[in-house]
């Protein structure tokens, strides 16, 4: 059907026209990078990541898969791996919700309010509960460390194809699931 | 008075309003070919006007403007453009302004005085100015320098503002032949080419400014009541409606255009607005006086428009709130300001009605070319062909608890009846079993007979009996009830699956091939049969088959529960490979603690303290790590659980073996206590205690 691949492009389209640089693979629109700015009042700004976003074929009735290329200090962000754990990208996701919105709202939000009370990066919790001025500061170094618009150009093969194993896993694993619910 | 608001959009008898980039017709006339409907306009009462193409050039093409045709016409036309054609030469610009002045003044004579706020009314208002400033004469190279900047300017305009330019043009009409009843003889013939000439003297060019209307824009109309007149508002008295609107009809600036604009002169405007009254209009007007003051010379018609869309409002003081009124004051004195603010019960419709047409002309360009719409039971719309496949979608992959309305946190459940058209027959009854399916499952009271499949009720502690077979069960494993006795766990059952294999084997009573015949039944009674199982050789495939699965079944649930945590309303196992603690369900839509296994909704299962974050050996880990002696204490105790005795001071618990004291501390006290002949009654019973007691007396 049409729809879907025009749903596809029409998303990427206003990505692209809200002034986000995004770097296509293989101009398949399965799956692509967008670089992304830590929201102004947060400790993550200034900094600038590299996300890979991957669109699954029943996009946008599936949510897509998202993580981070460089790393990043959050609660919430696996720092291996770099996949989010955000429950409106896996849990709660809508059809009517857009690639716009993902990285105008939900990614923004996430990183100004980070959930420490269940996390992926449970030593960033910890330090955020416990002494907020020491994770803003860590924050701070990681981004000066790892997230430079240097560190976009240059950001290593061998992390992504690593990412990738997990992310896709963690798909599957969804998939998987719901498999063995048919009878 | 009689004309309503909306005249500028209908056709007036005499007028077209016809959009600007009419550019073929232009580009028709300026080939110089005659105009297609041959008759001339007429001197009537009427005002009448042509195209600025038409007569674009200059004075000799007044004789083309008479077509062949109408012949009648032409001899009177040509004997008056003998006659005034001398005058048009020379001061043809005062001649006609006199003319005109007079036929102004007819009009006012026998016309209502208030002019109205059609295009006709505005015409009438432009020319009024018009001619009620001299303009000086001009040298022919300064006239066509004029003319160029001015089609360049509306060309500009036209490009800019798009559809919301209009020239005014005149339209022919059959009324050319009348001229000869009408009893002004040379003098109407005159005029018929007072008017021509007129034509290529300006051009009229209006334009229709939207504004951006700020968010929550309340409009709201004031009525006071008829002692009040002079603005006095109390409050009592006062009648006030207030409704919030995005869009505003938009401000018409008309503008006429002289030959001597804009090297001289500034084009002649009136502006026009619905919504405000006639003093703030003409506010405006100086406003825009002022503008064109800054620098003279310059186009300006552009700068005129930029600002009214842009700053007109806050020049205005006008934020969040417009006012409509005040209803009853005077008109004011600028002839430029068109107010079209009229009564409270006509302003208020026209204007909600205007907003409702824009907010559906908006919302209607954002629709794709989806025919279809489905509406559901929460009221929102979605497109048939997107339902479909978002219902197909979920159908195929089992997770009917997603089937909810598209629209984030609606969450209302997509009805049945529609989904029966969505999916087709197949796929409908695919979904009626899935959501049966998990309907049981999330019903922790319901089990399935293992003979038959059909569900059925637990009754009381894990038992059930199956309605058709009367099969009669125990829900835990789903094998004969066993009463008294404890359910084998899937490993329990494989130990003793293997146990009997070996044993059967090593007495010969099993051939190693034959084990695939073997089923191990459950309860150790059973053994028994097994020898005559044994020696049966027309066990069945069918049955064979389905011992097989059943080890096979056996074999996985052990390998699944060693990874896995169970969903604890459906069973339905899960295993973690990362991420948090908090897990979703993929068949039910539980959300579950991993670490714990309890049905949560949120994260404050988390905060609250109750779940265990981290295995209880990292603990005792840390804690051996901390304080060996403590570890001492607590083995003791485990040991001789008869001889524990808790620590007054920190609740740590000791064992005492005998009357040495082991902790010197808690002994010293109870010896103290002793002494001073305080008794603690929980020591009394220790032989120790008694010995000292002994001692003592």
């Amino acid at each position: 059907m049409s729809s879907p691949s025009k749903r596809r492009e029409m998303d990427l389209m206003k990505l692209m026209m809200s002034d986000y640089k995004v770097e296509l693979i293989n101009d398949g629109m399965q799956e692509f990078y967008v670089h992304f700015n830590g929201p102004i009042e947060s400790p993550y700004h200034g900094g600038v990541w590299r996300i890979r976003v991957e669109l699954p074929n029943a996009y946008p009735y599936k949510s897509p898969s998202i993580g981070f290329v460089n790393k990043i200090y959050h609660p919430n962000v696996d720092e291996m791996s770099g996949s989010v754990c955000l429950d409106v990208i896996n849990q709660t996701w809508s059809p009517m919700f857009d690639l716009v919105n993902v990285f105008e709202v939900f990614l923004p939000q996430l990183l100004l309010y980070p959930n420490p009370s269940d996390p992926l990066n449970g030593e960033a919790a910890a330090l955020m509960m416990s002494d907020k001025p020491a994770y803003e500061q860590r924050v701070k170094e990681y981004c000066e460390i790892y997230a430079k618009p240097e560190d976009i150009g240059a950001a290593p093969e061998e992390k992504s194809s690593d990412e990738e194993l997990s992310e896709d896993e963690y798909e599957s694993l969804g998939d998987e699931m719901a498999g063995q619910a048919d009878p | 008075m009689g004309k309503s608001r909306r005249d500028k959009r209908h056709i007036e008898e005499s007028w077209t309003v016809k959009p600007l980039h009419d550019h073929s017709q232009h580009h028709h006339q300026q080939q110089g070919s005659d105009h297609e409907s041959s008759s001339v306009p007429v001197a009537s009462s009427q005002q009448q006007y042509i195209k600025k193409s038409e007569h674009k050039p200059s004075n000799s093409q007044v004789g083309s403007l008479n077509s062949p045709n109408s012949d009648p016409l032409s001899s009177s036309t040509e004997v008056g453009s003998s006659n005034c054609g001398e005058k048009v030469n020379g001061n043809k610009e005062k001649h006609l302004h006199e003319t005109k002045k007079e036929e102004i003044e007819e009009k006012k004579e026998e016309s209502q005085p208030d002019y109205g706020n059609g295009v006709d009314g505005v015409v009438t208002r432009l020319e009024e100015l018009f001619l009620g400033v001299e303009e000086q004469e001009l040298s022919e190279e300064q006239l066509r320098i004029n003319d160029q900047l001015q089609e360049d300017e509306l060309l500009a305009m036209e490009s800019i503002y798009g559809d919301n330019t209009f020239i005014l043009e005149r339209q022919r009409g059959l009324r050319s032949f009348q001229v000869t009843s009408v009893p002004y003889n040379l003098k109407a013939s005159c005029h018929v080419v007072q008017k021509l000439i007129i034509q290529h003297l300006y051009v009229i060019l209006q334009i229709h400014i939207h504004i951006e209307v700020p968010a929550e824009l309340t409009v709201t109309a004031k009525l006071y009541s008829v002692g009040d007149c002079n603005g006095k508002s109390d409050s009592s008295e006062e009648f006030s409606y207030s409704f919030q609107v995005q869009y505003l009809p938009p401000i018409e600036l008309t503008c006429l255009l002289p030959k001597s604009y804009p090297s001289h002169l500034p084009p002649y405007f009136t502006i026009s607005v619905q919504w405000l009254d006639s003093s703030s209009i003409s506010h405006l007007c100086s406003m825009l006086d002022s503008i064109w003051m800054e620098k003279p010379g310059l186009e300006v018609i552009y700068q005129w428009a930029d600002w009214l869309q842009n700053y007109s409002l806050s020049y205005l003081g006008i934020d969040k709130d417009i006012i409509l009124g005040p209803y009853g004051t005077k008109h004011n004195e600028d002839r430029r300001a068109i107010s079209g603010i009229v009564s409270l019960e006509v302003d208020v419709p026209s204007l909600r009605s205007y907003n409702d047409e824009q907010c559906h002309e908006n919302f209607c360009k954002n629709l794709h070319e989806c025919s279809d719409f489905i509406r559901l039971p929460c009221q929102h719309f979605f497109c048939s062909k997107c339902m479909k496949r978002y219902s197909d979608i979920h159908v195929a992959e089992g997770t009917v608890n997603k089937l909810q309305c598209p629209e984030s946190k609606c969450g209302v459940m997509v009805p049945p009846g529609l989904l029966k058209q969505l999916l087709g027959d197949e796929e409908y009854e695919h979904w009626e079993s899935l959501m049966l399916q998990k309907t049981l499952e999330s019903m922790s009271d319901v089990a399935y007979c293992p003979r038959c499949e059909t569900p059925c009720i637990e009754d009381e502690e894990q038992h059930a009996q199956c309605s058709k077979c009367l099969y009669s069960f125990c829900t835990f494993c789903r094998e004969r009830r066993h009463i008294g006795i404890v359910c084998m766990t899937p490993e329990m059952k494989l130990q003793l699956l293997e146990i009997w294999r070996i044993d059967l084997i090593k007495n010969d009573i099993l051939a190693l091939e034959d084990f695939d015949n073997f089923l191990a039944p459950v309860q150790v009674k059973r053994i028994g049969k097994v020898r005559e199982r044994q020696n049966s050789s027309h066990l069945k495939d069918g049955q064979k088959i389905k011992e097989r699965e059943m080890i096979n079944e056996l074999l996985s649930v052990k390998e699944i529960l060693r990874d896995a945590k169970q969903c604890p309303s459906c069973k339905m196992a899960i295993s973690r490979t990362e991420g948090c603690n908090k897990m979703v369900c993929q068949n039910c839509g539980q959300f579950f603690c991993y670490r714990c296994n309890q049905e949560i909704d949120g994260y404050d299962h988390y905060k609250d303290g109750q779940c265990e974050l981290f295995p209880q050996e990292e603990i005792q880990q840390w804690e051996e790590r901390m304080n060996p002696r403590q570890v001492m204490a607590q083995v003791h105790a485990e040991l001789f659980p008869d001889h524990v005795i808790t620590c007054p001071n920190c609740g740590q618990f000791n064992v005492k073996k005998d009357c040495e004291a082991q902790f010197s501390a808690f002994w010293t006290k109870r010896l103290q206590a002793a002494h001073s002949g305080i008794v603690a009654s929980t020591a009394l019973n220790q032989p120790g205690w008694k010995r000292i007691l002994e001692i003592q007396h």
